[in-house]
């Protein structure tokens, strides 16, 4: 699997959590419309019912002043001229006419006998439940008006059962009108396109200005009932979908905007507290981690951000710390020659090449001395290895506290063999030099039975300088005190030599 | 003073704004009946006169059927009288409702002249009508 950033992770999971709310967003329209289409059609019907129980209320308030105002001529007992009162309103019109679709008149006794009719006369019986309903009522409620919905056969009718004779109750008179004239005014009352269907669906109105099977508009429905609790119209008014759900649509928009810009706000701050407590930190702490890896130097990473970055780094810091004093360490065990303490051939080889190509700038003279202990294989043989282990180790301290400059440089070159570098020496200082040191070593003291010149330890040292010029080796200087050395052991040891003329055609031929 | 300045404004713009005073929930001397009771007692009584305390052209309109018009103000002792010379007959009085104090002023009277059988339908006209009980013209 491929490397990403922790970084990029997140980013791609807050994209992730922005492109889901936005795919919510989408999916949950359908849901809106619905529910806001539901909404509308309950609050809707909910108007339709309020405006046509108005309507009705209206109506049956007619009908009850038209039935106070005919009652007085009603004789209820006398047959004869009930039937030509209840024709009048018929014949002769009637005040309350023009708010009511007048069907019929009729005329019953206490207990509900039909005495006779005006008005159409094959209008079937009321309802049992109607009936019913008035029948078993008690006392003062006797006199009160009663007001129905029901159905005949062939279309609705609005009932509204008056009581005549005064407060002695002699019979009711029934005013029938058909309904549909008065809920017309329920479309103009809820101001919107309004149809009135009966109970089989047959279109009893229709809806001016519309067609109502254009799926542009929806239809939201109540359904009146009658006395008998069975649904006698269905009152419907319809509602351009478009303009619904334009305004739909606004409520959505505005919700969603709003939801967007809240996440996008928490998102920006969460990516925010990110960077500023996580990415910021583990990329500071990464770079300087590489810093302090490549750069030799004692950089740290700097602990901050969240706890576990802290943790992190304090933990880098301690293995930094200790990986540096073991890399210390290893380099100056590296760096000295193990017996004796003092800087080894490869730390002299890496400073003679500096000290060179110093030397070589300033244009100063630069003197190497090697030196060689003399019949150090007999002195071995004689006194054993460890005694040479310890004259090596006498010599070597005694070398290096002779060299008094800090620039100086005393290293073991080889088994008897010891190096000393001088930077900024001449011939004539770096002999001075060799004296000392023979001195300082005969002063040692340093028993030697074996040694055919002499009682004690001695040295032959070879001493080379150079001024280093353009293209030379360092290890000429080397070569050059070899070769001195040389000399000084085949003029019979423990003395000094210089590299001559000579020594440097016997060189430059090999 | 700026408060008191409103708290005058609007002392002297209540009485513009009040509805009229409310007739008494109780009468003494006299029963309290709403529209049910009324009818019932109507129904039962026989020798019952109901007295329309109301303006003659109110009257007219529509009454409860068979009242007798006697407007408050114009009912005297001798008045009504002439209309129930017996102290123990059965009177209903009624007005327009219980903004209405014709009725109650009336009912009041008739207990001080010494009827004992007094009857006030408080609710009145307004109740009747609310009612859709039986109106005579």
């Amino acid at each position: 699997m491929e490397r990403i950033s922790l970084r990029t992770l997140i980013s791609v999971m807050l994209l992730a959590v922005v492109l889901i709310a936005v795919v919510h967003m989408a999916v949950s329209q359908h849901q809106f419309r619905r529910a806001a289409l539901d909404y509308r059609t309950d609050s809707m019907s909910r108007v339709i019912e309020v405006a046509a129980q108005e309507v009705l209320r209206q109506a049956r308030s007619h009908a009850i002043t038209l039935g106070g105002s005919l009652q007085r001529r009603l004789q209820i007992h006398d047959a004869q001229t009930l039937r030509l009162h209840l024709q009048d309103p018929f014949s002769k019109g009637h005040a309350e006419a023009g708010h009511l679709d007048l069907v019929a008149l009729r005329a019953y006794d206490t207990e509900l006998n039909l005495l006779a009719t005006g008005g159409q006369d094959d209008l079937p019986l009321l309802p049992v439940r109607f009936i019913q309903l008035v029948a078993t009522r008690q006392g003062a409620d006797r006199l009160k008006a009663m007001s129905g919905l029901w159905l005949t056969s062939r279309e609705p009718h609005y009932s509204v059962l008056v009581p005549v004779g005064g407060l002695r109750a002699e019979g009711y008179l029934e005013v029938v009108i058909a309904p549909l004239f008065n809920l017309r005014k329920v479309g103009e009352m809820i101001n919107m396109p309004f149809g009135i269907h009966g109970p089989r669906g047959e279109e009893l109105l229709h809806p001016e200005e519309i067609d109502e099977h254009d799926p542009r508009y929806v239809a939201m429905e109540y359904a009146l009932r009658g006395i008998d609790d069975g649904t006698v119209l269905h009152l419907t008014a319809y509602t351009d979908a478009d303009l619904l759900y334009q305004d739909m649509r606004r409520t959505q928009l505005v919700t969603s905007f709003s939801f967007f810009i809240l996440i996008l706000l928490v998102l920006t701050l969460a990516f925010w507290l990110l960077n500023r407590h996580l990415f910021e930190p583990v990329h500071q702490m990464i770079a300087q981690m590489e810093h302090a890896v490549h750069e030799k130097n004692e950089t740290l990473v700097t602990q901050r951000g969240i706890e576990e970055v802290h943790i992190v780094a304090a933990a880098f810091n301690i293995m930094a710390t200790r990986v540096r004093e073991i890399i210390q360490e290893l380099h100056r065990l590296s760096a000295l020659d193990g017996l004796t303490n003092i800087a080894n051939r490869r730390t002299f080889t890496q400073a003679l090449e500096q000290e060179w190509l110093r030397s070589m700038r300033q244009d100063t003279p630069l003197s190497a001395l090697l030196i060689d202990i003399d019949y150090f294989k007999q002195y071995n043989d004689c006194y054993g290895h460890q005694a040479g282990d310890d004259c090596l180790k006498s010599i070597a301290s005694a070398l290096s506290l002779a060299v008094q400059r800090p620039a100086d440089l005393v290293a073991r070159y080889g088994g008897e063999e010891f190096v000393i570098l001088l930077p900024e020496t001449d011939e004539v200082g770096a002999h001075a030099v060799a004296q000392r040191l023979q001195q300082i070593v005969a002063a040692l003291c340093i028993p030697h039975a074996a040694s055919p010149i002499g009682d004690s330890v001695s040295m032959s040292i070879g001493i080379c300088t150079l001024t280093p010029g353009r293209g030379e080796s360092s290890q000429r200087l080397i070569a050059g005190a070899d070769r001195a050395l040389y000399r000084a052991k085949a003029s019979g040891r423990n003395r000094i030599k210089t590299t001559q003329a000579s020594d440097w055609a016997v060189l430059d031929n090999t | 003073m700026k408060y008191f300045a409103c708290f005058l404004l609007l002392g002297l713009a209540l009485p513009v704004f009040a509805d009229k005073p409310l007739a008494p929930e109780q009468l003494s001397g006299a029963t309290v009946m709403d529209a049910e009771q009324a009818i019932l007692l109507i129904q039962t009584t026989p020798n019952l006169i109901i007295i329309d305390a109301r303006l003659s052209e109110e009257h007219a309109k529509g009454h409860i059927p068979g009242a007798l018009n006697l407007l408050d103000t114009d009912m005297t002792e001798a008045a009504l009288s002439r209309i129930a010379p017996d102290r123990s007959t059965p009177l209903l009085f009624y007005c327009n409702g219980e903004r209405c104090l014709r009725s109650s002023n009336a009912a009041a009277k008739a207990s001080t002249w010494g009827y004992r059988a007094i009857y006030w339908f408080r609710g009145g006209w307004q109740e009747w009508l609310q009612k859709e009980l039986p109106i005579a013209r």
